[in-house]
């Protein structure tokens, strides 16, 4: 009898714990508790052949704040080329806090894209690559190269495309999208 | 010569009587012995209990690519063992262990850090398991008829699987990337000690104790990984290690004496 008992106890012990083993979740979702701010948007060229030819434009909405587009104006000349250094900032703390070189870091997965608008003659170009294989663009830094005397605007778009960037603007989603003007004489 | 067979007769007699039962005696353990000797115990058990993995295979960290995310999980298996002598055995034992998935929080969000996104999740496909065909030696000792302490060692093919799973960032189903289930067979070996209750002569329920390890080199398929960025394992050498605590419900054949 009392071997009996221990043998069902046993048994019991065993099934509970297979049962147990073999009901653990497969599932997780874990959510990131902050992002940093992107407020400002800075453009700063320096002309190919002269590097005293140093236009750079501003875009800033800093949270709580106006937007100020009053310095998102870049001023370029006629037919030249221009190496473009594109940054990001969050200004809504003191000192600001330069999120360039993270985006940089994290290229793999992010796209600056640019659209060119209202008969400005200005192409822009990628300079920078990431570390994926083969190699896309990141276009933080980049060669504007200008045509006639013209204007229009220059849109800006950076694009988060976690395991989805192709090289394509279309995946992913929009971290900042701003536009500066662009005077070319 | 007929008085020499009357004075000798009785004398023999005598001895004859004298020494029948000491031979019947040793004819009798004689006998015993060879019937041992070619009908000794056979075993068998019915193994379950739990297997928690040590090591790099239990690691849960994200940036170590040695991590194995294996978390506690059972075991269940059939042992055979055939006493040579009185102590020494053949062992044999087939075994299934599976692994439970642990660190999954920490895999989630390092994909999170790593892809800067808000959110990941972590579908877990296959699982982690191991099937085990081992022999080798058994040392048993008896104590008070009832008791038996059970000393292991065996060695033989380890069958591996390493869990794969699926990741989605955000909910961005096209973002979505696999790491593939692997597997892979290699030699492994398992020791320990089982503390044994014999509740008659046949049946009995056993406490195992065992330590296993097996080194498998598994090869990781990566399926839609756009860009180089997060955990990216492609090969997966680590031992397979961990502890085993089994009961055992033991049916001994043996012939009846």
């Amino acid at each position: 009898m009392k071997s009996r008992s221990i043998l069902l106890m046993a048994t019991g012990m065993m099934m509970l714990f297979f049962m147990g083993a073999c009901s653990k979740a497969e599932k997780n979702v874990t959510e990131q508790p902050d992002n940093e701010l992107l407020t400002t948007v800075e453009l700063k060229a320096v002309n190919t052949t002269d590097a005293t030819d140093t236009p750079s434009a501003k875009w800033a909405s800093i949270p709580g704040g106006s937007l100020d587009t009053s310095h998102a104006i870049l001023n370029l000349k006629k037919n030249a080329s221009y190496n473009v250094s594109v940054m990001f900032l969050d200004e809504s703390k003191t000192p600001a806090s330069d999120l360039t070189s993270e985006i940089r870091a994290r290229g793999n997965y992010h796209l600056v894209c640019f659209n060119v608008s209202g008969g400005l003659t200005l192409a822009v170009s990628p300079t920078d690559h990431d570390s994926n294989s083969p190699a896309l663009p990141i276009g933080l830094s980049d060669l504007l190269t200008t045509g006639a005397a013209s204007a229009g605007r220059l849109e800006v778009i950076l694009h988060h495309q976690p395991n989805v960037k192709t090289g394509d603007c279309a995946p992913g989603s929009i971290d900042a999208d701003v536009n500066f003007t662009v005077n070319i004489n | 010569m007929k008085r020499f067979l009357m004075k000798v007769a009785p004398v023999a007699l005598y001895m004859l009587l004298a020494t029948g039962p000491l031979f019947a005696q040793n004819d009798s353990i004689v006998v015993r012995d060879l019937q041992l000797k070619l009908k000794p115990p056979l075993r068998i058990g019915l193994t379950g209990g739990g297997s928690v993995p040590t090591g790099n295979f239990a690691k849960t960290d994200y940036t170590d690519l040695r991590s194995g995310f294996a978390g506690p999980g059972f075991n269940l298996g059939l042992t055979g063992t055939y006493m040579i002598t009185q102590h020494w055995g053949i062992a044999g034992l087939v075994s299934y262990s599976r692994y439970d998935q642990s660190g999954l929080d920490n895999l989630a969000a390092g994909y999170v850090a790593s892809f800067a996104v808000s959110d990941a999740t972590i579908r877990v496909k296959d699982d982690t398991h191991t099937f085990s065909y081992l022999i080798g030696g058994d040392y048993s000792l008896d104590f008070c008829h009832r008791i038996a302490i059970d000393l292991r060692a065996m060695t033989g093919l380890v069958h591996a699987q390493l869990a794969g799973y699926e990741v989605q960032l955000e909910d961005n189903v096209s973002s979505t990337f696999q790491q593939r289930s692997a597997r892979a067979n290699t030699i492994g070996y398992q020791i320990g000690v089982a503390a044994r209750y014999n509740f008659n002569s046949r049946v009995g329920i056993a406490l195992n104790f065992d330590y296993y390890y097996s080194d498998p080199d598994l090869s990781i398929e990566n399926v839609n990984r756009a860009n180089n960025a997060g955990r990216l394992l492609t090969r997966y050498n680590e031992p397979i290690t961990g502890v085993n605590t089994d009961l055992s419900l033991v049916y001994t054949f043996q012939k009846n004496r």
